[in-house]
């Protein structure tokens, strides 16, 4: 919007004056509605991501603790920064818990009955929870051949490596690969007392 | 559900005692764990007596000889960042500081603190559990992995409170006002086992409330620290938890004080590893020693053998970050 008129960035001559426009003079709201042409037929459109975690292992009490995080996102063309960044703070955010701490616990011992059915026992990760600043780079390569807006996804591509890159993080540390979600303590000093003699290399 | 109730702000320590003494009554201080206990059919209650208004409980004050008397209703965050706290007992600001999350640090309090009931999913979650006066302890069968490696019998909760575990360390003694006077009990004393009394968690007999928390002038040269292990970092409860305090002289440590929390249902005090301390400078071999005797006797259940090892490595940080 510039010069008391709406006009498309790529294309100035699209314009409308904003004096034409009764209903803004009464509501004061100006809502854009846009459409893009299908994906072209026959190309799959995939959002590529690379995520890197780094993480500290405390091998006397099982605490895994997030350090850095990178994650390179390939969505296309990035519409709004801040909602981007946002979205993929929100799927570093489910991957660390899918990767350390949310586990729906049934009592298959006994009862039969799941054990943490509120959200205190299950433990989804809290806002003092999740990594500080990571560093998140989208990746633009244009490709217009995708579609005509070379969008691509950001929301849930995003979420898939996470917890991967976690646990990869974990194993790299240990030395010893934890294959059961969430790596709790619990999980961590189990597999070290499995693994013994404790191998070197996490932080003591 | 949370039932119906009647509630009544008490002004005065007795206008509450008097208050509690009717049935089916409860206390509420900041009331955090009671909605959770009221949700979760812990308890019912057709009264609550909030605590709140009750200047008497409220501060932090220096006793006569260097201690200092805490008010029960004094917020875990006021306990976490008060300067005298953190100055002469650290092991009970870090104890606050790792309470829960921020929201309930603000709203919970040292009284309230002490004596929440435990956090056993079967003595939440619906269960006519041998604590609420059923038959069984399910935890026995069921999974037990957040149970206890000491002091279980018929019941096999840890002790949920961080402040208590710190406090046992630092010899506390609780105040407590009830329909027949005032009385004072060493922290030692409050808390119960399952062998002596099933059902409840402490001392307190009905009616009876915590008013103050006493701490004793810390002795020359005394340090004190509380590490905890939770699987979630904001807001969980420990998983193994551990609060030491020694006399330091020269490096050498004089008297010891090694209480573990989430391990039994009571701050559970371990006084062989305390004994191995006296004397001895906080070296490297040293720590491994004490903390390998802090669990020495632990008899793990089907699924939490890893709190062994756990309680182990928490005793030996805390060790650490003393000497």
């Amino acid at each position: 919007v510039a010069d008391g008129a709406v006009f498309v960035t790529a294309e100035p001559a699209k314009r409308i004056v904003l004096r034409q426009f009764r209903p803004l003079a009464q509501r004061g709201v100006l809502v854009g509605v846009g459409v893009r042409g299908p994906d072209t037929h026959g190309l799959a459109v995939n959002p590529w991501g690379v995520h890197f975690a780094e993480v500290d292992v405390d091998t006397r009490t099982g605490l895994v603790t997030m350090r850095r995080y990178l994650a390179a996102q390939d969505s296309g063309k990035v519409m709004n920064r801040l909602t981007y960044d946002n979205q993929v703070i929100g799927a570093i955010t489910m991957g660390q818990g899918l990767a350390l701490s949310e586990d729906r616990i049934m009592d298959a011992a006994h009862t039969g009955r799941v054990l943490n059915a509120n959200m205190h026992d299950y433990k989804v990760p809290t806002a003092l929870d999740a990594v500080v600043a990571p560093e998140i780079v989208p990746i633009d390569p244009h490709d217009t051949t995708c579609n005509i807006a070379a969008t691509k996804g950001l929301g849930e591509p995003a979420t898939i490596p996470a917890a991967a890159a976690i646990a990869n993080a974990v194993a790299h540390a240990l030395g010893v690969r934890i294959a059961d979600g969430p790596i709790t303590p619990q999980r961590v000093l189990d597999a070290l007392a499995a693994a013994k003699p404790a191998p070197k290399g996490a932080r003591s | 559900m949370i039932p119906q109730f009647a509630y009544t702000r008490a002004r005065s320590v007795e206008e509450a005692v008097a208050l509690l003494a009717r049935p089916d009554t409860r206390p509420a201080a900041g009331a955090t764990d009671l909605i959770g206990c009221l949700r979760d059919d812990v308890f019912t209650t057709k009264a609550i007596v909030a605590l709140g208004g009750i200047e008497a409980m409220q501060g932090v004050a220096d006793t006569p000889g260097g201690g200092l008397r805490i008010g029960a209703l004094t917020s875990l965050t006021t306990l976490a960042k008060h300067a005298l706290v953190a100055g002469r007992y650290p092991a009970l600001a870090q104890a606050a500081a790792s309470v829960a999350s921020p929201q309930l640090r603000n709203q919970g309090t040292l009284g309230g603190n002490l004596c929440q009931r435990p956090r056993c999913w079967f003595f939440r979650g619906g269960y006519d559990c041998a604590r609420k006066g059923g038959d069984t302890c399910y935890a026995m069968q069921g999974d037990n992995r957040y149970h206890c490696v000491f002091g279980g019998s018929t019941c096999l909760i840890v002790h949920p409170s961080d402040t208590a575990t710190a406090l046992t360390a630092l010899d506390a003694v609780v105040s407590i006002a009830g329909p027949k006077g005032a009385r004072s009990v060493p922290i030692q004393q409050f808390f119960v086992l399952p062998e002596r009394d099933m059902t409840h968690e402490n001392v307190l007999a009905p009616g009876e409330i915590v008013t103050d928390i006493t701490l004793p002038p810390p002795r020359v040269g005394q340090v004190s620290v509380y590490r905890k292990v939770r699987a979630r970092g904001s807001w969980d409860f420990a998983l193994a938890g551990c609060a030491i305090s020694v006399t330091l002289e020269q490096g050498k440590v004089g008297d010891a004080r090694i209480v573990l929390g989430a391990a039994a249902p009571i701050p559970w005090r371990v006084e062989g590893a305390e004994r191995m301390l006296v004397g001895k400078r906080l070296d490297e071999p040293t720590r491994a020693r004490v903390a390998a005797a802090a669990v020495n006797g632990a008899t793990p259940l089907e699924h939490n053998a890893y709190k062994v090892a756990m309680l182990r490595g928490v005793v030996s940080e805390a060790l650490g970050s003393i000497g």
